[in-house]
């Protein structure tokens, strides 16, 4: 239940950004392109890393549990 | 795309209103690409764009539901109090079938897109605006 909940906003906010950025990149000058776009890219990719680790930690934590019992 | 839909997605006045900066720029970005929108104003923060409604009157705005001062649901609701046409399109990466089912409630809400947005789905909103 807690990873669903993370995956759905936490994973698809910042998923959504980098393919936002994607669906655009053609169209920006090179100067968005370096000012503004790939700052947004990089953010967004570690903010995805992060919960993705948690995801993993949450995940693997939930199988040692279950190896307890 | 049809003469009539044309001059009407360029005679738009849009409010985008997400809390990341950055989702604004992409959608003002697909929005110039597609040519819609006459002004296009953004808002990090939804009581500034509530502030704003009666100044600018939007024809059309684009409004997250997951943001920190308030919600895009409590937006819905506060708009109420303001002297209004604008329609709304929510643009949420919720895929939540509960919060699909209660933008129905609101009859300014004439669609509802899952992000990221795309030029097809600024294509679609367009239609879903028009046909209103």
């Amino acid at each position: 239940m807690e990873i669903s909940k993370l995956n759905a906003h936490n994973v698809r906010e910042p998923l959504s950004r980098i393919l936002g950025i994607v669906e655009i990149i053609d169209h920006l000058t090179t100067e968005e392109l370096h000012n503004e776009a790939l700052a947004y890219l990089k953010e967004s990719a570690q903010e995805l890393d992060c919960t993705l680790q948690k995801i993993i930690e949450m995940s693997t934590n939930e199988i040692d549990n279950f190896a307890l019992e | 795309m049809i003469l009539s839909l044309e001059k009407v997605m360029r005679k738009l006045d849009i409010f985008l209103v997400d809390d990341q900066k950055i989702t604004n720029f992409i959608n003002k970005k697909l929005m110039n690409i597609s040519g819609v929108g006459k002004q296009i104003y953004d808002f990090i923060n939804p009581l500034n764009a509530l502030e704003e409604l009666e100044i600018r009157k939007p024809h059309l705005i684009l409004l997250d539901l997951n943001m920190p001062e308030i919600d895009g649901w409590e937006f819905l609701e506060q708009m109420k109090n303001y002297e209004t046409t604008a329609k709304v399109v929510i643009v949420t990466s919720s895929t939540s079938k509960m919060d699909i089912q209660k933008a129905k409630e609101y009859d300014r809400v004439i669609h509802y897109l899952i992000k990221p947005l795309t030029t097809h789905a600024i294509e679609e909103l367009i239609i879903a605006y028009e046909s209103r």
